[in-house]
Formats: structure tokens, sequence, C-alpha cells
């Protein structure tokens, strides 16, 4: 197997993982209930409530995960974090019912949930990492986009499980312990996963950079990343709202949406599932298209581009959801999917051309993993309370408008303070460690020292 | 014609050394196999005294090349070549009379068509970086013509990582020079 494809199909595994353990957690919530916490009526929202609790560890793992993968490499981390992942997902779908081992089943399912979160805190910035710096800079973009192809994948391959267990469940209602099948599942896809990324090679630019240089220690890195924040707090303010806004439209328009559309449009809800997943699926399919596109054009443009898309489109795509017949809701749904897929494909990869390798991984992932956190319980709180408040169904549009706008107004910043010229952008220097391992060689009549 | 040069010789330790590390290497090596289409790496040093180490991704090649005495008529390990730090495709490296036997050796028995050495020199020691792929298309050549910076930096993080296990026979060498001095 191709050096690029091995490393893409390492850092589109992972991110598939992830998201599938994410969601299975959400879409069988009622079981998880009525099993665990022995609910007779498989009400979520306590298990909702565990699951949120322990989405908090997410940024306690990214912080170390981060770190670890500065210290020691974007692959060893991605191995590592790849079991405990899977592993605690599988083991949540082996947890003793309520009626055998009582409230331990629930305190069992928030520390497995606990570690999960903390496993994948770091996944997505890490692999897009991993993927934006395993080869040459001219397809950097098309590399980079995979992890985002992997959440969505993710959200795709719950979706079909989770129905199939639900369907077996139409047949076999006696059989109670279906709703596990998914969560155990996560181990096989987990050491196919661990398989692949085990061989695949350590990211080229990390080699690079490290070559001659010593591994950094973990107090050089905090010197480093607060050299960082001092000298361009503005990157982190970017980051935060390019990541914010990323996390909260896959939240808001693909698992948000459904359950609106469910509430106030009347399309079935065979309809509106079928709607949504199709439109996942377009999703999925387009940001490697664009991931390519981007390796040609500007990509902070193609960024701009695509949060004035989702500007422009809020509203009309919530007049659809809310009072659209069938084929106009289809077809706002497949249209916001292309302002979706864009930012997708390019927003990753530009994050980490913006932060400087040596620190990449810790900064990256501490600030991706609270805008995550947040993005995907506020947004869609809010949507709620908004809709519920104002009695105007189309007013959730406002929390996306609000977004975009904040992420536009950031890019003009970025364009004028950062932007050299196409794809390059001012390299903040960073106190670096010096070279410990220097060698001699000379190339087409030239001496190098390198 | 045979190369070299009395001068450049085999390590005493050099098999145990070869063979010696091997999770060790492994852990080294499996982080760089697979960039640009590398499916062999080997790190040769030549200490000061003119003797050769070598650690590799593929022992069994360098075990045959040096116990078959064939390396001596592979100029990589020539020091006219390598004192004189470039790069040069392996097959440009074998004398001619030996050819056969070093293509088959390295090139088909070993499955590895594409192959480079690199020399380099860090203070007294000389490195040679032998970098090769199973790979033979267009696409693998031109990577491999293109990347000589990355795979000198390649071969430099894998050094750097390995520079203990040489130094271990380094010492261990010098310990035993000075018994047999007592």
């Amino acid at each position: 197997m191709k050096h690029q494809t091995k490393a893409i199909l390492g850092g589109f595994i992972g991110n598939i993982v992830e998201a599938y353990d994410i969601s299975i957690c959400y879409f069988l919530s009622s079981e998880i209930s009525r099993v665990l916490l022995g609910n007779d009526k498989g009400n979520p929202t306590v298990v909702l409530g565990l699951i949120f609790l322990a989405y908090l560890a997410k940024p306690i793992g990214a912080f170390i995960l981060g770190l670890f993968s500065d210290l020691y490499g974007r692959k060893n981390v991605l191995m590592f974090s790849i079991l405990i992942m899977g592993f605690s997902t599988a083991l949540i779908g082996l947890i003793p019912g309520y009626q055998q081992i009582g409230l331990c089943s629930a305190l069992l399912l928030l520390l497995l949930r606990t570690v999960q979160s903390m496993a994948l805190g770091s996944e997505f910035l890490n692999s897009a990492s991993f993927l934006v710096e395993s080869g040459d800079l001219k397809q950097r973009g098309f590399r980079g986009c995979w992890p985002s192809v992997g959440v969505k994948g993710g959200y795709l391959v719950a979706c079909v499980v989770v129905e199939a267990v639900h369907y077996a469940n139409q047949f076999y209602p006696e059989a109670d312990w279906f709703w596990r099948i998914p969560f155990i599942l996560a181990a096989f896809t987990t050491i196919i996963g661990f398989y692949i990324r085990s061989g695949m090679p350590e990211s080229l630019a990390y080699i690079v950079y490290y070559a001659d240089r010593a591994k950094p220690t973990t107090a050089m890195i905090y010197r480093q990343s607060i050299e960082f924040v001092k000298k361009s707090p503005f990157l982190f303010n970017y980051a935060f709202f390019a990541s914010f806004l990323s996390v909260a439209t896959g939240f808001f328009f693909y698992l948000y949406i459904p359950l609106h559309a469910l509430q106030y449009s009347h399309l079935s809800h065979s309809f509106i599932i079928a709607s949504t997943t199709a439109s996942l699926a377009f999703v999925t399919v387009l940001i490697p298209l664009f991931g390519w596109i981007s390796d040609k054009l500007d990509r902070l443009k193609m960024l701009a581009f695509a949060t004035s898309g989702l500007l422009v489109m809020a509203y009309p795509f919530m007049q659809a959801v809310n009072f659209g017949q069938a084929s106009y809701f289809l077809l706002m749904q497949m249209a916001i999917s292309i302002p979706c897929a864009c930012y997708y494909s390019v927003s990753s990869v530009l994050l980490t051309e913006l932060f400087p390798l040596q620190i990449r991984c810790t900064a990256l992932s501490i600030v991706f993993s609270i805008a995550a956190s947040l993005a995907a319980g506020v947004p869609p709180l809010l949507a709620d309370y908004l809709s519920r408040t104002t009695q105007e169904p189309n007013s959730p549009a406002l929390i996306m408008i609000f977004l975009a706008t904040a992420v536009l107004i950031n890019i003009a910043i970025l364009t004028k303070r950062y932007r050299l010229s196409k794809n390059h952008y001012k390299n903040i220097d960073l106190h670096e460690s010096d070279k410990i391992f220097t060698i001699y060689y000379q190339k087409t009549g030239q001496k190098t020292v390198s | 014609m045979e190369n070299n040069s009395e001068n450049i010789k085999i390590h005493p330790y050099f098999i145990e050394t070869l063979f010696g590390y091997k999770s060790k290497m492994f852990r080294v090596f499996r982080d760089v196999l697979g960039i640009h289409e590398i499916n062999h790496i080997s790190i040769t040093r030549v200490n000061s005294q003119g003797q050769l180490l070598v650690l590799s991704s593929t022992p069994a090649m360098e075990f045959n090349l040096f116990t078959s005495n064939l390396w001596r008529f592979d100029n990589s390990y020539n020091s006219e070549w390598f004192y004189s730090c470039l790069q040069a495709e392996w097959r440009s490296l074998y004398a001619p009379e030996r050819y056969d036997e070093l293509y088959y050796l390295k090139q088909i028995k070993h499955q590895l068509p594409l192959g480079q050495s690199l020399a380099a020199r860090q203070a007294n020691n000389h490195y040679i970086y032998s970098i090769a792929s199973k790979r033979e298309s267009p696409d693998a050549q031109d990577i491999f013509h293109a990347s000589r910076d990355n795979f000198y930096k390649i071969g430099q993080y894998c050094t750097q990582l390995l520079l203990p296990y040489f130094e271990e026979q380094e010492f261990r060498l010098s310990e035993s020079y000075q018994e047999e001095l007592i």
C-alpha cells in the first residue's frame, strides 16, 4: 500500500471509530437507560446527562494526549488513543445490568464514558496534524480533510448499525441485549484501526524537525506554548471560533435538525430520517472532493466562501425544514451540505498550517476540545430554547448566522495579519531547542550542513 | 576490482550489533518505513578507526553481504566514496566483476529494486544511509530522486535515536582493549 494511502487510512479509521463510539451512545440512550439504570420507560435524560458529564473530560484528555503527541510523536499517540477509545466503548456493551449490580452499572457507564471521552479528546486534530505533515505540501489539503470524512462516516455507520439493531428488535422484542452488539462491534473496528495505525510511519514533518534536535521536554512545550500565546493571541481566538462552527454545524444540521423537524415539520418521521441520512452521505462524499480542490485554490478563500454560504443559507434552510414540502426539505438539506463539506475540508488543514509543529497538537487539541465540547451541547440547547420561547421555529437560524459572522470577522483579520500568499502564512518564530546532531554532506556540487 | 582499502574493516562486534537490538531497532525503524515508499533502511557507522557497524531493518541482507565478503565490491563501503559524502544509486556503486552477485543479493533476493546509498560525516564518524524500496514504478523513482534531503533527515533521525547502541559497542571495544593491555 502506498505511503499516502496508508497514512490517510490510518487517520480516517480513527475518526470513524471516534464518531461511531460517540454516536451509538446517543442513539442507544433509551436502551442503556432501561438496562443499566433500571428506568422501565427508557427515559434517556439521565443517560444523556451522564454522557454530557463524561464529555467534560474531553479537554483533559486533549491536553494530556496532545502534549504526548508533541513529546513522543503523532503516531504513537494515535495508536494508543484508538485502543483506549475502542475498548472502553466495547466494555460499555459488557456492563452488567441494573438488576444484577444496581447503581454500579451507572457508575461503570460514567467511568468508561469518561475514559472514552479523554481518549478521543485529541483524536481529530492529532490525526489532522499527522495527515497534513505526512508528505509533500502539494496534497496537504486532500490528506488533511480525511479526519472530517471519518467523522461523518462514523455517524453514518452508527446510524446504519443502530437502525439494524432496532429493526432486529421488532422481530425479537424479548431480546433486550441487542443494544450491546454495536458497542461490542467497536472492538473489531478498533483492532483493524490499531493494525492499520501500527503499520503507518511517523509524520514526515515531525521526523524532519527532530532529525537533528533532541525530543522536547514538557517544560519546553509549556514555555513555547506560552510564548506563542503572547505573540499571537488572535490565532487562539480564530482557532476557537473556527472549531466551534465546524462542530456546531455537524451537531446542528445532522443531529439537532431531524429532532427539530419531527416537532415542527409536517413531514413524516421516516422521510426526515432518510433525507438526513442522504445529506450525511452527500457531505461525506463532498469533503474529499473539496479537499482535492483546496490544493489548487486558496484555502482561506474557500473557508470564507463556505462560511458565507452558511450565513446566507441558514434562514432559508430553517424555512424549508419547518414549512417546506418534501422536495424543498431534501433540496435544502443537500444544498446546506455543500458549504458544510467545503468548511470541513479546509478548516482543520488551515488550523494545522497556522500553528507551529512543536506545539501544534498541545495547543490545538486544547482549543479544539473546549470549542467542540461547547459546540456539541450549547447550539442544540439554545436552538430548542429559542424555538420554544419565541414561538418562531426559524429562530435557530440566528445561532448559525451569529457563528458564521464571527468566523467571517476572524477570517478577515487573519487575512490582513497573517496571510502572505495563497496557502502561505506568516510563521511565528518560537525559541527552538539546540541542534545536537548535525551532519555534513554534499549535494550536486554544494556542501550541506544539516 | 576489489574496493577499499585495508583501512576499512568490520567492527569486532558487528554481528552482535546487527542482530542484538532487534526490538529497539524495530521501534525506531517502524517510524520511518513507509515514508516515500521506503521498505528498507540501514545505517552504517564508520568510526575513526575505519571500523564498520551496521543497524538495519533487514539485517539478513547485511549479514549475507558482509559474511560473503561481497561488501568489498560494493563501493558504498569504499572510503573514497563515503568520505566524499555523496549520494548514489545502489547499482552504480557495484564493482563490475561482482555486479551480478551484488545485484542478486540486494535487489532480487531481498526484492528491493530501487536503492540508494547516502553518505554523511558527523564529527570523526562517517555514516552511510542505505535506503531502498520494493517498488520500481516511475512514481517511486521520481520520489527517490526528489527526496534525497528528506532521506538524509530520516537517516539522521534514526541515527540520533540509535546512537546509544553504536556508542555501547564502541565502549565495549575500548574496554576489551584496555583489558588486553592490562
